[in-house]
């Protein structure tokens, strides 16, 4: 039953006199009396519980010639100030052997907030502008979690008695563990400081560039001088008496001489020992994060060398099953095509392959026999079936073009996608990942081969392609390629995505796209015949025979020049609606100012 | 594998030896370690006293009365025998691959990561016996021996809670209660206090 503080004092109390009778004083009495009790009762459990872990790891007895002569040596392979804390509390033998070096270097090392802590410190240190903290004052700051002016700390908890947590676990104003609370105690704020003659010394240690440490500080347990040498009464005094910045400058120095004569020699070699020890660990410090990286990064690929080399030796007897039943298999190379992987996993290059059998190896433990013997029929059956269809083998494309290019019953756009894919297809291709695969196999299947190769067309451009190959056979015209080129886009711009900066669209199923071949293939059909027409119209003969220098006489854009844009897509309006006197006079403009048109740079004016 | 094996496996190691000239290392029991010199020279302390007993020698020749080749004697007052065999073991694997330099501070807890897996196992030892190889790679001014046993000392700690240390390396609390006070009053404001 838990017992409350009210309760206790019910019965200390005796005569059933109600809580409100007692005193306030009385009852803060009570409270600290029980806490302290309750402290000398986790005290005395803590002590019960460190006998029984002592008594559970019995001491060898002769293990009590630990080198202590050699412990600092063995210390300098640490990088923790935490443990290096931990063991100065051990003995005196560990305390002794506790170098200023060792402090400073494995603050650096550890990282983190020490390292912040160290840097903050050993900066004032550098500038001079506080006491050298002793060895294990220094071990104390780096490690503190609390306020050190334990009962003067102003967040003080009266009733648990601990002083406050700090705030910010990397803040040491002045050099001090102190609460922020406390700061504003134990400084005074100047308002202007930050824009001061003062604030430009680099031995006036403030906080927040805008606070100054008001009092000498002593550290109770010790009786040394901490925290700033310079205090505010210091500057404040400096500035009542001269107004000029050069005459405050030459009173803070003779301030600082004075102050200086706090500081014992001993203490300046401290600090040079403090500021070399800091400055060799800063330099170490990244080379020694690298290799503790590398190290852990030997280890994790150590585990996972392990680990890929266990998965293998269970994958490989389904492997050598595999292997054992593709025998005598006419594809057999392509079936097996693949690498074992650095996870340990087999990865087959080509698609049926992957699909049928690579579960069963990255899953051995579920592989039977039986499904192994499956997952082998269904990759001959799909191999076999792109050999059916002249697909793969060694004398693809040549048989392909044999089965289909000479068949009559062929439509012009079949006839195109088989064309496009032998002059833009490998066999590999086919062996690959195709998005639609099973439709593909499907269309295979039923000897529908244009059908499987229009599936086999991974991207908008390639379904262009297919219709520009078709159109303008030769394949050096590229103002035929540009136009057919537009047509398709012009069908094809609803609907679309963006795809190389350009927006595009494309049908997604074979008739929809026979659709589309067809309708372009009669649209640049028309256009070419008007462009015929066009060109050979009388005026427009005539206009070419002119021979009229152009206005600019650097201008290299020609008459024939002008005609040429009736490829580009912004005349075929005109010529779909016939208005060839409109295109005409269009192409005289062209002629005589290019550069309006952006088909010449504009010249120089003189 | 007791004295005389180890004798006798120090021995033929000698036998072997290229540089032919041979020296006896004599431990605490009096036990006899022939080795070559290429080997005993890379104690500070050995080679020291070699260079003492050279000067001291050298008007002497070479062969003693009976015309027997001088094998010279070195004692080890402070190295028993069981150490001292581990010190040989490890003087000439050190001769044949030089142990990598150990980095200060340590960067992996596991020895394995710092230096060559050989000498790693060299040193997964009984923390009596690594102590007092310590003990001896100090004595005998052995530096690669005396890094790496500190260095696994060093690891040895590393990981551990104060308890286990106190516990691992026998450390009694020698703090008097007042000292201990002081030291508590001190580290008030501290996690571990």
């Amino acid at each position: 039953m838990v017992t409350t503080t009210r309760a206790r004092k019910r019965r200390i109390d005796g005569d059933g006199n109600d809580d409100r009778d007692i005193e306030d004083e009385e009852y803060q009495q009570l409270a600290l009396a029980l806490v302290e009790a309750e402290e000398r009762r986790k005290q005395t459990a803590k002590k019960r519980r460190k006998d029984k872990w002592t008594r559970n790891h019995p001491v060898d007895p002769f293990v009590e010639m630990l080198p202590f002569a050699l412990l600092p040596k063995i210390f300098s392979y640490l990088d923790s100030v935490n443990l290096v804390y931990k063991l100065s509390l051990l003995s005196k033998s560990f305390r002794q052997a506790i170098t200023p070096e060792l402090v400073v270097q494995t603050a650096v090392f550890q990282g983190g907030n020490p390292k912040q802590v160290i840097e903050r410190i050993m900066k004032s240190v550098k500038d001079k502008s506080v006491y050298i903290p002793s060895i294990f004052r220094l071990l104390r700051l780096v490690n503190a979690t609390m306020c050190e002016r334990g009962e003067e700390c102003c967040g003080y908890d009266l009733v648990n008695r601990k002083p406050s947590r700090l705030e910010k676990p990397t803040h040491r104003p002045f050099t001090l563990s102190i609460c922020l609370t406390c700061v504003e105690d134990v400084s005074a704020q100047r308002i202007r400081l930050y824009s001061s003659w003062s604030r430009k010394n680099n031995r006036i240690e403030s906080y927040d560039c805008t606070k100054l440490l008001s009092s000498p500080q002593v550290e109770h347990s010790t009786g040394d001088d901490v925290g700033s040498l310079v205090l505010f009464k210091h500057v404040k005094q400096i500035e009542k008496t001269h107004h000029e910045e050069e005459k405050r400058k030459a009173l803070l120095e003779d301030r600082l001489v004075q102050l200086d004569q706090n500081i014992t020699q001993e203490e300046r070699n401290l600090s040079q020992v403090y500021v070399t020890a800091f400055d060799t660990a800063m330099a170490q410090y990244d080379a020694h994060q690298k290799r503790k990286r590398d190290v852990l990064i030997a280890i994790q690929q150590a585990k996972d060398s392990k680990r890929a080399s266990r998965k293998r030796d269970m994958s490989q007897p389904v492997y050598n099953k595999i292997e054992e039943l593709l025998e005598g298999f006419k594809y057999k190379e392509i079936a097996l095509a693949g690498e074992w992987n650095s996870a340990g996993f087999f990865i087959f290059e080509h698609e049926p392959s992957k699909l049928a059998i690579g579960p069963l190896l990255s899953a051995p433990s579920g592989a039977t026999l039986n499904k192994i013997a499956t997952g082998v029929e269904t990759v001959r059956e799909t191999i076999m079936l792109f050999d059916a269809n002249g697909l793969i083998g060694e004398d693809f494309p040549n048989r392909l073009g044999d089965m289909y290019l000479n068949r009559s019953d062929l439509r012009k756009h079949q006839k195109a996608l088989i064309t496009y894919c032998i002059s833009n297809r490998t066999a590999k291709n086919f062996l690959g990942w195709f998005h639609q695969y099973e439709i593909i196999l499907g269309h295979l299947r039923l000897g529908s081969t244009p059908k499987a190769l229009f599936y086999t067309l991974d991207s908008a451009n390639s379904k262009r392609e297919v219709f520009v190959c078709s159109v303008v056979s030769n394949s050096s015209n590229e103002k035929g390629k540009n136009l057919a080129g537009k047509v398709w886009d012009s069908r094809n711009s609803q609907q679309g995505f963006y795809e190389r900066g350009h927006y595009m669209s494309h049908p997604k199923t074979f008739d929809a796209w026979r659709t589309t071949f067809n309708e372009c293939q009669k649209e640049y059909r028309s256009i070419h015949g008007l462009i015929k027409e066009y060109k050979k119209l009388p005026e427009t003969v005539v206009w070419l025979k002119e021979t009229t220098p152009p206005t600019n006489q650097n201008q290299t854009f020609s008459r024939m020049n002008a005609i040429d844009t009736l490829h580009d897509f912004r005349c075929i309006r005109w010529l779909k609606d016939r208005r060839f006197e409109t295109l005409r006079n269009t192409h005289k403009d062209m002629f005589r100012r290019p550069e309006n048109y952006g088909l010449a740079a504009r010249p120089e004016r003189h | 594998m007791d004295v005389e094996d180890s004798k006798e496996t120090a021995a033929s190691t000698a036998d072997t030896s290229s540089s032919g000239v041979t020296i006896q290392l004599i431990s605490k029991e009096g036990d006899k370690f022939p080795v070559p010199i290429t080997v005993s020279n890379m104690s500070e302390l050995v080679k020291s006293m070699m260079d003492d007993k050279d000067d001291d020698d050298d008007d002497d020749d070479d062969e003693d009365d009976d015309g027997k080749e001088k094998i010279t004697e070195i004692p080890l007052p402070n190295v028993k025998s069981e150490v001292l065999k581990k010190v040989i073991e490890f003087c000439e694997h050190h001769l044949a691959e030089p142990m990598t330099e150990i980095e200060k501070p340590l960067k992996s807890q596991n020895m394995a990561d710092v230096v060559q897996k050989w000498y790693a196992d060299f040193v997964d030892l009984e923390q009596v016996l690594l102590f007092e190889l310590i003990l001896a790679a100090n004595y005998m001014d052995i530096k690669p021996l005396l890094d790496l046993t500190c260095a696994t000392v060093a690891s040895m700690i590393k990981g551990k809670t104060p308890d286990e240390i106190r516990a691992t390396f026998n450390i009694t609390n020698d703090f008097s209660p007042e000292e201990e006070a002081q030291v508590r009053e001190e580290n008030k404001w501290c996690e571990e206090a």
